[in-house]
């Protein structure tokens, strides 16, 4: 434990260091990558403790962007944790149903299937006027206080108010993770016949994985409309639930390798967008070198995505 | 999403389930049947990759785009259907070997690895529909039937584009010969030997690299030759490497994995789903469709017909 204690107290610090060298410009840089740091931290706990990769971050991310929305603009509501609970909420719904439905779904099956409701939640999201349409949300309105008095129209106080959250949320995965409940999350990961033997029925432990994953993307998509003042369909294109799993993958085994990876991922990107008007195609490249080349962690990787629970070890 | 549902979907006024008449219905029917047999053909590619050498090829979508784009380019300079359709499925096959080629050089990390085939994928998703983008502008494009297959048919009080019931009729046709390649020729035992024991393929002399390159091929151009049908019905735009690849995924995972009837059951229902939720219900049409997922997974984890070994 101790290295990546290290390793957690040296990222801390450096991005504290980042926050206050940070220039206007840089600041909203930053909070955007918290964002996307705790979007890998979702995809993280679902692929290393849920056991299962999934492709429908953006499902709870966008849900959870869009409930901070109808709150702020419709709704008029001005109490953060309001907003926040709302947004958790309607994510967790989601999450169980999403939860329930492929909750004996692992690898493959699993991976399709979160990405196809991602997919319906946007093409819903387009076609409901309610919700905008293609045009989404725009004029959020941030509230005036989150925590200890601190401003949030503020773009510095935001930053370090989604940093906290960041800490937040890894300091709680960590608590679920030393749990017995963690525990038994892992336990039914690794192995759910020695589980049932227990006497543990796996499926809550399946679905309660996505509802977690639900709610860090939740508090990740509040923050981002909150931080954007606009939300649109665009919140659930599979490319969000793809970045967040590539963070995941190049980050490596631990929470705080996926918190690095999307940090400095985000920030790459932002270099090369400014630089290159065709982006995308850099990014392109960049996943699929990441696949080719990279070694180690996602070798590794094969005996979690691939293993045979869902295809041989399904119960007859 | 939208191309298609503006295109697929009913012209008319939103209206409740109670208000659509008969002949309504009929028109819906042919409109799913017609996109739910296209469906099958990007789905049945999927299936077939995935069947034989276990890849994720998120980028199938993608093929599917840049046939379509092929289709109404080549239809527009020359004129010719047949030449238009013919570069379009010679384009699916095509982009879909590149992926293999890229895929081949490093074959033994991306084997077994479905994480890793789905980031590669992924990648190639991307850079086709940026050069896609580069190529064509990111305008959206659309192709005219032939003068041929323009026309209107008239059942009762409905009329119907005679083009769907060409695309239907063709697909039909071309769903038929995938069966029977893989049900009743060699190359079709081979590929069924290969997803069961590749050590044992090779052991008899086949390499299995030049049967997964066949397969590619075949996926990529039964893409193409979907993304040239219906061109001239769902047109040619960016976006479709998603829409095409979501539909096609649906009826995949509904159908149960690596299982080239249950896609076409599947295929069939999502494109009827689609259609009747579209007439019925436009705003919350995708609600239809998680449903029919919802029900088909809670019922049938493994999907409609269930293989059961594919992971």
């Amino acid at each position: 434990m101790t290295p990546s204690r290290l390793t957690a107290i040296a990222a801390i610090a450096g991005l504290v260091a980042a926050g206050l060298l940070a220039s206007p410009f840089q600041i909203v840089l930053l909070t955007r990558a918290f964002v996307w740091a705790m979007l890998g931290l979702s995809a993280w706990f679902l692929l290393r403790v849920g056991g299962r990769s999934s492709l429908g971050t953006a499902a709870f991310y966008g849900v959870a962007g869009y409930a901070t929305g109808l709150s702020a603009t419709r709704w008029h509501h001005q109490n953060f944790w309001l907003v926040l609970a709302i947004s958790i909420a309607t994510a967790v719904v989601v999450g169980v149903v999403i939860g329930l439905v492929s909750g004996r779904l692992s690898g493959i099956h699993f991976l399709l299937i979160t990405l196809a409701f991602a997919e319906l939640l946007r093409s819903l999201s387009t076609r409901w006027r309610t919700l905008g349409g293609d045009d989404g949300i725009a004029g959020i309105t941030r509230p005036k206080e989150g925590l200890f008095g601190l401003d949030l129209r503020q773009p510095a106080n935001l930053m370090w108010f989604t940093g906290g959250w960041l800490l937040v949320v890894g300091a709680g995965l960590v608590i679920v993770l030393r749990s017995p409940f963690g525990a038994a999350l892992i336990g039914v990961r690794d192995s759910e016949s020695r589980m049932a033997t227990l006497g543990y029925a796996s499926w809550p432990y399946r679905v309660a994985a996505v509802v977690i994953a639900a709610g860090v993307a939740a508090v990740a998509g509040t923050l981002n409309a909150y931080a954007t003042r606009f939300i649109s369909p665009a919140e659930y294109a599979p490319l969000v639930s793809a970045k967040a799993l590539l963070f995941t993958t190049v980050g490596g085994v631990g929470m705080v390798g996926a918190v690095i990876a999307a940090v400095g991922l985000t920030v790459l990107e932002d270099l090369l967008s400014s630089r290159f008007n065709r982006w995308l195609l850099i990014l392109g490249v960049l996943y699929v070198a990441i696949a080719l080349v990279g070694t180690g962690h996602t070798t590794r990787l094969r005996t979690m995505l691939l293993r045979q629970r869902g295809g041989s070890g399904r119960p007859t | 999403m939208l191309l298609i549902r503006s295109r697929f979907g009913s012209p008319g006024p939103s209206s409740l389930v109670g208000a659509i008449s008969a002949d309504e219905w009929l028109l819906h029917t042919v409109i799913g049947l017609s996109f739910g047999l296209v469906l099958f053909l990007v789905a049945s590619g999927f299936t077939l990759t995935l069947g034989l050498s276990r890849f994720v090829n998120l980028a199938h979508g993608a093929t599917f785009m840049v046939a379509a784009h092929v289709a109404a380019s080549v239809a527009k300079d020359s004129g010719s259907y047949p030449l238009a359709i013919g570069a379009a499925t010679l384009s699916g096959a095509t982009v879909s070997v590149l992926v293999y080629a890229l895929a081949a050089t490093r074959w033994r990390a991306l084997s077994g690895d479905g994480l890793r085939q789905v980031l590669f994928s992924f990648g190639c998703l991307l850079i086709i529909a940026d050069v896609v983008r580069d190529q064509w502008d990111g305008v959206p494009r659309t192709m005219q039937p032939p003068s041929w297959l323009s026309g209107v048919a008239t059942i009762g009080h409905v009329s119907f584009p005679v083009y769907r019931f060409f695309v239907m009729g063709s697909t039909t046709v071309v769903a038929a010969a995938v069966w029977w390649l893989q049900d009743r020729t060699r190359f079709g035992a081979l590929v069924r030997a290969g997803a069961d024991d590749k050590e044992q393929l090779e052991a008899m002399g086949i390499r299995p690299q030049v049967l997964s390159l066949a397969v590619f091929a075949l996926s990529g151009g039964l893409a193409g030759f979907a993304g040239g049908l219906a061109a001239p019905i769902l047109g040619a735009a960016t976006g479709q490497e998603y829409s095409m690849l979501i539909f096609a995924l649906v009826a995949v995972v509904v159908g149960g994995l690596g299982s080239l009837g249950g896609a076409f059951i599947a295929s069939i229902v999502v494109g009827l789903a689609d259609a009747y939720g579209k007439a019925a219900l436009p705003t919350f049409a995708s609600f239809t469709m998680m449903a029919v997922v919802i029900a088909v997974l809670a019922l049938r984890p493994g999907g409609l017909i269930a293989r059961g070994s594919v992971a």
